[in-house]
């Protein structure tokens, strides 16, 4: 006999793009029931809850968490907002899937992570390369020793400016993002250089700036420099450098460099070269058949519940908190020009 | 035209390829206390040999080759060039700026052609995305990255790679490509360098990321390696981004002639051909008398940004370079 469905409830869909990803996969997920939406923005809301034959819609979060049926949350508010959500659901006795970044702010952060563990709940962060199959074979090569001891990780993840209309305002808001490019993007890549090396950001530094448009109020290009562990020297790219002709809208990429040989990881190369006639001006694209990330990162939240256990690969809250360290302290060396320390910015928090 | 060779290790060899394919210029001597090396060089091209840098300063040489390790550039430049001898001088300028700016005073006092061997301008890859950059395709040039990695050169006299104060290790000897180059493309200084890396096997950084800062706001970021592995080859990839446009490309990817064998796949990059045009644009400038493509001052930025990255990764901090 199947078990019951684990019934999920979705909060905002102001992070557009994930959110609709998400509820996609609530509802492919035979283990999953998609129950109940809030939206601030109620035309949004209703219209998504038609879209995903979703029976509720609430304008306020609350409704959502005073429903005894709903076990799980999946938060896509604005950034600046997460705390307030999460800690209102971790209090209602939901498991929450928190989009990322996890906070704008490590206070935000710690009252999450603090919140959810004093409610005995699950907090997981779609970190969703870690269910990439090549970061899961990658990881076990690094595991077995196979390229040695690590040396040095240049990745990157970069994209389109996320602007509107096909992107909400909110994410080129510095208050209500935290931040640009490098708010948005370094998080993904630090996640992984984590998770790969087993090892902790110790020092940052970052160039950063508005470079390819003069009329955004937050960043769009960064390089940062991470030292993990006091031994290992990274890099990373989180611009919004790519422009709307190109191929690929996205891309990762992660090279680790070993003292017995180095892993290549390019998920643009899980694409195909098309060209035809084009929408606008993209008649060639890089067409991915990449894994569907926000599907299996969805899954396996479910599956953690059903197992009352978080289980790997998932991200707890304390790895939200550790990449969002490494961003401030990105954002921290811009401001001074200097490297800076994670355990100084943790201090001084 | 006639021409000398100081050296006649793995680099001069280049040189002496490179102007043995030139009309109307004969190598006329090759220079290495090492007779037996220089000998093995002159021979294909009927050279004479001398251990003795003297042989170089003869009323009969008109242009030198400097293809000795980087601390003994300037003393053998300057020699040259107060001999009255037009120079080709191989990257890096110099081992330090004092002695880089003794050349270029030099340089401008004897009025002889002065130029630094930053070969990767001369590349065609290199060239025609510079081309790219300068019609303006990419709009304003923003970002800028160049990765160079490989495995440690294993070919130099007495392994003077291997002594961090002699060549400074990647990040002076090979990075040098990489920094002169986004020099060129962004048309702009550098105010700040950062750098991490890390020091294993030589006493020196063998892998290391350096962040550049121009002045106008654009950021580059420069990987030099020579911890890769052995089988990876020379690898070079960059990716250049503007406000309009971007551009990548490495060298697998415009290998145009792979060999395939039972070990393996071979990608031979037909690009670093560039010495050719190096000389051709040295022989061409000291006949017209114009200026070389790589001026003295431009490889003392260049050397200035590789000195920052290295106080970078000794200090722990960024350097400011205004």
């Amino acid at each position: 006999m199947a078990a019951d469905p684990i019934r999920v409830g979705l909060l905002s869909y102001a992070h557009l793009g994930h959110a609709v990803g998400y509820s996609s996969a609530l509802n492919r997920l035979d283990g999953a029931r998609f129950a109940a939406i809030y939206d601030e923005d109620a035309d949004r809301g209703r219209a998504m809850a038609n879209r995903f034959g979703v029976p509720d819609y609430y304008p306020d979060a609350e409704s959502v968490l005073d429903r005894d049926d709903i076990q799980a949350v999946v938060v896509c508010s604005p950034t600046n907002t997460h705390a307030r959500l999460v800690t209102a659901a971790a209090r209602a006795g939901k498991h929450v899937l928190c989009e990322k970044p996890i906070a704008t702010s490590l206070a935000d952060a710690n009252a999450m992570i603090a919140a959810c563990d004093a409610a005995g709940v699950q907090l997981h962060i779609p970190f969703v390369l870690r269910f990439f199959p090549m970061v899961q074979r990658a990881r076990q090569m690094i595991e077995a020793g196979e390229i040695g001891t690590i040396y040095g990780m240049i990745g990157g993840n970069r994209g389109i400016p996320p602007l509107p209309p096909s992107y909400p305002a909110w994410i080129t808001d510095p208050d209500q993002a935290g931040g640009g490019a490098l708010m948005d993007h370094s998080v993904h890549v630090t996640d992984v250089m984590r998770y790969l090396s087993g090892t902790e950001a110790t020092r940052v530094f970052a160039e950063c700036g508005t470079l390819f448009r003069d009329d955004l109020s937050v960043d769009d290009g960064a390089i940062l420099l991470v030292t993990f562990d006091e031994a290992i020297a990274a890099s990373v790219d989180p611009s919004w450098s790519i422009p709307k002709a190109n191929p690929f809208h996205y891309d990762f990429y992660l090279r680790i460099l070993g003292s017995d040989g180095m892993i290549v990881l390019d998920e643009t190369r899980s694409s195909l070269q098309v060209t035809r006639p084009g929408k606008g001006d993209r008649s060639f694209v890089l067409e991915s058949f990449g894994p569907e990330a926000d599907l299996d990162a969805v899954r396996h939240f479910i599956h953690c519940i059903r197992q009352g256990e978080h289980l790997p690969p998932a991200a707890t809250g304390t790895d939200g908190l550790r990449a969002l360290e490494i961003a401030l302290a990105a954002y921290e060396s811009a401001r001074t020009g200097q490297p800076v320390a994670i355990a100084d910015l943790v201090s001084d928090a | 035209m006639r021409v000398g060779i100081c050296g006649a290790g793995f680099v001069a060899q280049a040189h002496a390829h490179s102007y043995a394919a030139q009309p109307d210029v004969e190598i006329a001597v090759i220079v290495d206390p090492r007779l037996e090396h220089a000998e093995r060089l002159a021979t294909r091209y009927g050279a004479a040999v001398s251990p003795e840098f003297a042989a170089l300063l003869a009323p009969d040489v008109d242009a030198v080759s400097i293809c000795t390790p980087t601390p003994t550039h300037a003393a053998l430049a300057i020699a040259a060039m107060r001999a009255g001898k037009h120079v080709l001088c191989e990257k890096p300028i110099a081992r330090t700026v004092p002695e880089a700016e003794a050349m270029l005073t030099v340089a401008g006092e004897t009025g002889v052609v002065f130029t630094v061997g930053h070969v990767a301008r001369f590349e065609d890859d290199h060239r025609k995305a510079q081309e790219i950059v300068a019609r303006g395709d990419l709009g304003q040039l923003r970002m800028a990255s160049q990765s160079i990695t490989g495995p440690f050169p294993d070919w130099s006299a007495h392994g003077w790679f291997a002594d961090a104060a002699q060549s400074g290790g990647p990040v002076l000897d090979l990075a040098i490509h990489s920094f002169d180059y986004l020099l060129w493309l962004f048309q702009d200084r550098v105010v700040r360098v950062s750098a991490v890396g890390v020091r294993e096997k030589i006493a020196v950084d063998g892998y290391a990321l350096v962040s550049l800062r121009f002045e106008n706001g654009g950021i580059g970021l420069v990987e030099v390696s020579w911890l890769h592995p052995r089988g990876q080859g020379l690898l070079v990839r960059n990716e250049l981004v503007g406000t309009e446009g971007r551009l990548c490309w490495d060298y697998d990817g415009i290998a145009a002639l792979q060999v395939v064998k039972d070990d393996g796949r071979h990608n031979h990059t037909m690009v670093p051909g560039g010495w050719n045009v190096q000389t051709a644009g040295f022989l061409r400038s000291i006949r017209e008398g114009t200026a070389p493509l790589v001026t003295g001052h431009e490889a003392l930025d260049a050397l200035r940004v590789a000195l920052a990255a290295l106080e970078s990764l000794e200090w722990g901090r960024a350097v400011s370079l205004v």
